[in-house]
Order: C-alpha cells, then sequence, then structure tokens
C-alpha cells in the first residue's frame, strides 16, 4: 500500500515538472513600462507638491515672524515715548 | 529606465510561471506580474547585492503571489456568509495553460491538493518541481538552511499526498 502511494507522488511530481512553461503576452511589456513611467511622474508630481507645500509654510511662517517682530518693536517705541512722557513730567 | 527594460526581458518568464503555478489563472499571473515588476523598478536602488538578483526577484514574486492569494480569501464578512468557497482553495477547474490538456483531471486534482497545502510546503514543491530549482537555490530564496529545506520538502510530500486522496474521496474517484 505505502509502495503505491510512493509510485503516484513520484508520477504526480512528474506530472508537475512537466507543466508547460509559458510566455506572458506581448502587451504585458508595455503595460508594465508605461506604468513605471506613471511612477516616476507620480513621485516627480508628489515632491513638486511637497516642496510647494514646504514653500508656502516658510513663506507663512516668516510672514508671522515678522508680524510679531513689527509688533514687539511698536510695543518698544511706545514705552520708550511713555517713558520719555514721565521724564518731561 | 534600460536597467529596469533588460531586467524585465531576463526575468519576465520566470515571475509569470511562478505567479501562474500559484493562482492557475492567466490574468491573475498578469496582474501579479505588473506588481513585482513595479516593486523590482521601485526597489532596485535599494538592492542590496547580499543574495542574487535572480533569488531577489524570485522572493518578490513568492510574496507577491501569496499576497495576492491573501487578498482573494479577504471577502468581505457579507459575501463571506454565502459563498462557502475563499480563496483558491475549492477552485473546481484549474484554467493553467501550461498543462498537458489529455491530463486535465489529473492536473485539476494536483492543483486543488496543492492549493489547500500551507504556503510555505506549496512553495517548495513549486520551486523544486515546477521551477526546477535545486535545494541549495531553493533554500537561499526561502532563506533557510538546506537541511530544513529537506525536511520541509518531506513534510510537504506528506501533506500533498494526504490533501491528493481527501480530494479523490471527495470526488468519489
Amino acid at each position: 500500500m505505502k509502495k503505491e502511494s510512493n509510485i503516484k507522488m513520484e508520477d504526480m511530481l512528474v506530472l508537475l515538472e512537466h507543466t508547460k512553461r509559458m510566455r506572458p503576452q506581448s502587451g504585458l511589456k508595455p503595460r508594465i513600462m508605461k506604468s513605471a513611467h506613471k511612477n516616476i511622474e507620480e513621485t516627480a508630481s508628489s515632491w513638486r507638491v511637497i516642496s510647494i507645500a514646504a514653500g508656502i509654510f516658510v513663506l507663512i511662517g516668516a510672514s508671522f515672524y515678522s508680524s510679531i517682530q513689527q509688533q514687539r518693536n511698536s510695543q518698544d517705541t511706545k514705552v520708550v515715548f511713555f517713558n520719555q512722557g514721565n521724564i518731561y513730567e | 529606465m534600460n536597467d529596469f527594460e533588460n531586467i524585465y526581458d531576463a526575468y519576465n518568464e520566470m515571475v509569470y510561471n511562478v505567479a501562474l503555478n500559484y493562482v492557475q489563472q492567466i490574468e491573475d499571473a498578469e496582474e501579479i506580474t505588473q506588481d513585482v515588476f513595479l516593486k523590482v523598478f521601485k526597489r532596485i536602488k535599494n538592492f542590496d547585492g547580499k543574495s542574487t538578483l535572480k533569488t531577489w526577484v524570485y522572493r518578490i514574486t513568492i510574496n507577491a503571489s501569496l499576497d495576492f492569494i491573501r487578498k482573494k480569501k479577504r471577502r468581505p464578512i457579507f459575501q463571506s456568509l454565502f459563498y462557502e468557497d475563499r480563496g483558491l482553495k475549492n477552485v473546481v477547474d484549474i484554467k493553467h495553460p501550461g498543462i498537458i490538456l489529455e491530463q486535465k483531471e489529473a492536473y485539476n486534482a494536483l492543483f486543488r491538493a496543492m492549493n489547500r497545502l500551507p504556503e510555505r510546503q506549496k512553495t517548495v514543491i513549486l520551486l523544486l518541481k515546477t521551477e526546477g530549482l535545486s535545494i541549495k537555490e531553493a533554500a537561499a530564496i526561502m532563506n533557510l538552511k538546506n537541511k530544513a529545506l529537506e525536511s520541509l520538502f518531506h513534510r510537504a510530500k506528506q501533506k500533498f499526498l494526504k490533501e491528493h486522496q481527501k480530494e479523490k474521496d471527495e470526488k468519489g474517484v
């Protein structure tokens, strides 16, 4: 019984070995190349979006910083004027 | 891009046939092949040369094929209530274009039994038998020692025989 199973097993494995090698259809290569190109473009455009977003963020940050600086400067001036006022009083 | 095209030309048949033996459907094998080469394209810069390029492409192909089968198994809950068949387990008619037509029934039983094996056991049989790789090559791909691969293959054959017998009993052959 065991011997019979072994023979069957070998037959089955031989059958597997005889599975024909197939070639993918010719249309697959251009499809894959196109996807690869698309991937390059998508990566480039996502980098573009990231750099634009980073640029906008820097601009907003810079304008926010400069407005705070301006505000501080104007407060300093007020203090000076106030102090000056006191001196003259 | 030229390097990528050379890789495609060198390995497209290998990738396609491995995928085909996993899923036994032309359309699915093409989808896996496309997925594999996109992964190769994205990851080729990180290829460290610790293994051969062929081994690396084999690994990507095996993982992509197994992922594809896993995704196929994951049906939405409501669908799984109505479909007992999940994934390839109970596929009745194997649509592998590489089988010998006169032995279609024998191949059907063979692949159905293969589809019931655990992933690693199926992989070792495919690598050694349909791909015709040596123990050393298959062990490198599966990241195993030669001895471990041999024992995995032994267990795979035993399980395969059981599943094949079950298959025949269910069909009443």
